[in-house]
């Protein structure tokens, strides 16, 4: 320890250093959460009324549970929206 | 400089420690920091109610602009700054539900001949999908201007208790503010939303059953044979964002049946406490629905009046993923609960009997 350096003086020091440490850690998990973002995704699930068949696509504006969307592959019965539902994608850096 | 002796250091600790004590004890210091600290909190979580709020107009305002409409700012504003709803009397009880249910649907209807009058030619959809919407920016401005209230008090008035309680509570409600602007996108799109689980488990149980009207927004559905018990099946009519009139359905399905119904079953969605997970599945005894009474009450009433049972199902969710797009664990709650009521059909209701579901939530998204 340097002669001219007394016991506050170091206690002051280490208390300073640690506060400005905690501080820079702080906000660089802030910035770090924020930067991760969950980008959902909104899925329509469409099945034929004789349930013989079912498939899933992205969400289209105009589309709602019940409504006719086509003709089934398989039967030639009537397709319909099921479902709509949203999925929590994966996290990814923005 | 010299250096200090050891029983120097110790005159000085007891002088400082002396005069933190009386600074602390004695004096408004403490609080006045307090209350600083506090106020720089809470003015920097109302700006980002401010950019919410701003946010929210800024989408709606585009949103009528792509429904044609020339003047959407005005629009906007004068919806947000009126149709408020005056409580009834209290104090004296009678009727005050027939008042209640009086004032309420005074204010839907001023409500959607506002839309009417400033934007004709709107589909029924459209329509009541942006009367949500303008609902939701009206939700944020006012808990904006009660947030704004209680900060001014609290500094006028120099009061750090009230400035520490609205920075203990800013987080929580800032999450459901930021709930609120989220749901806009849900009823632009025309999403399901997590409070459509009702309405949605009718959907599936009917099948493509054509719906009847019964009452204004809400339809019913009949011929719906389960193992041999009739059911009859009520929910808002879709796809458009209503809630409906759940309860006067009910009631009148009730008496046209003349009072010959086994069962009741309401399935709602309700708000799950932060242990629950989402997507549980819950029964028990009573109308599920939460409105703030006449809806609820009219299912009660018709209830006793026939001594019919009423049983309750929910789908539990947090109220963000109730106002939000239906999520995948919502969706697998309503199949749950759709199993469950099933159940309780086949278990409760003997053959040749008829049993009411009641769908009670936000159709959006749902015909």
């Amino acid at each position: 320890m340097p002669p001219n350096l007394d016991i506050f003086t170091l206690i002051l020091l280490i208390m300073t250093i640690s506060l400005i440490l905690y501080t820079l850690l702080l906000s660089f998990i802030q910035r770090k959460a924020s930067r991760e973002t969950v980008k959902p995704k909104i899925i329509t699930k469409i099945s034929c009324m004789r349930d013989d068949y079912s498939e899933e696509r992205d969400f289209k504006k105009g589309d709602y549970v019940g409504l006719v969307v086509g003709k089934c592959p398989k039967c030639e019965g009537n397709l319909l929206i099921t479902a709509i539902y949203l999925i929590r994608g994966v996290k990814e850096k923005g | 400089m010299n250096m200090l002796d050891v029983s120097d250091i110790w005159t000085l600790i007891i002088v400082i420690i002396f005069i933190l004590s009386f600074i602390l004890n004695f004096t408004d210091i403490p609080q006045r920091i307090q209350l600083w600290r506090f106020a720089s909190y809470v003015r920097r979580k109302l700006i980002q109610v401010d950019d919410i709020e701003s946010d929210v107009r800024r989408r709606l305002v585009n949103y009528l602009g792509s429904l044609g409409i020339k003047t959407p700012r005005e629009i906007v504003d004068n919806f947000v700054n009126n149709y408020f709803l005056i409580e009834p009397v209290n104090i004296e009880p009678t009727d005050i539900i027939r008042r209640l249910a009086h004032l309420i649907r005074v204010r839907d209807t001023n409500i959607k001949s506002y839309i009417d009058y400033c934007m004709p030619g709107l589909t029924k959809v459209d329509k009541h999908n942006l009367i949500v919407a303008l609902e939701i920016a009206a939700v944020i401005t006012i808990v904006n201007k009660v947030l704004k209230h209680y900060f001014k008090t609290g500094l006028e008035s120099n009061n750090w208790v009230l400035l520490m309680q609205l920075a203990l509570e800013m987080p929580r409600i800032l999450k459901i503010i930021n709930a609120y602007s989220k749901a806009l996108d849900a009823f632009f799109l025309g999403t399901p939303i997590g409070d459509a689980a009702g309405p949605l488990l009718v959907k599936y149980l009917v099948g493509g059953t054509e719906p009847k009207y019964i009452a204004e927004d809400t339809v019913y559905f009949d011929g719906v044979m389960l193992n041999n018990r009739r059911v009859y099946a009520i929910k808002a009519e879709g796809p458009g964002a209503t809630v409906g009139r759940i309860g006067e359905a009910v009631e009148k399905l009730v008496e046209k049946l003349g009072g010959n119904v086994a069962r009741i079953i309401t399935v709602d969605a309700a708000l799950k406490l932060e242990s629950e997970v989402t997507g549980e599945v819950a029964e028990g005894v009573g109308a599920a629905i939460g409105d703030i009474g006449p809806e609820k009450i009219s299912i009660e009433r018709v209830a006793v009046k026939y001594g019919i049972p009423l049983d309750a199902v929910v789908i539990k969710m947090s109220q963000e993923e109730a106002i939000n797009t239906m999520t995948k664990e919502v969706y697998d709650g309503v199949l749950k609960a759709l199993d469950k009521v099933k159940n309780i059909i086949t278990s409760r209701v003997r053959e040749g009997e008829s049993v009411i579901v009641v769908g009670v939530g936000n159709t959006v998204g749902v015909l």
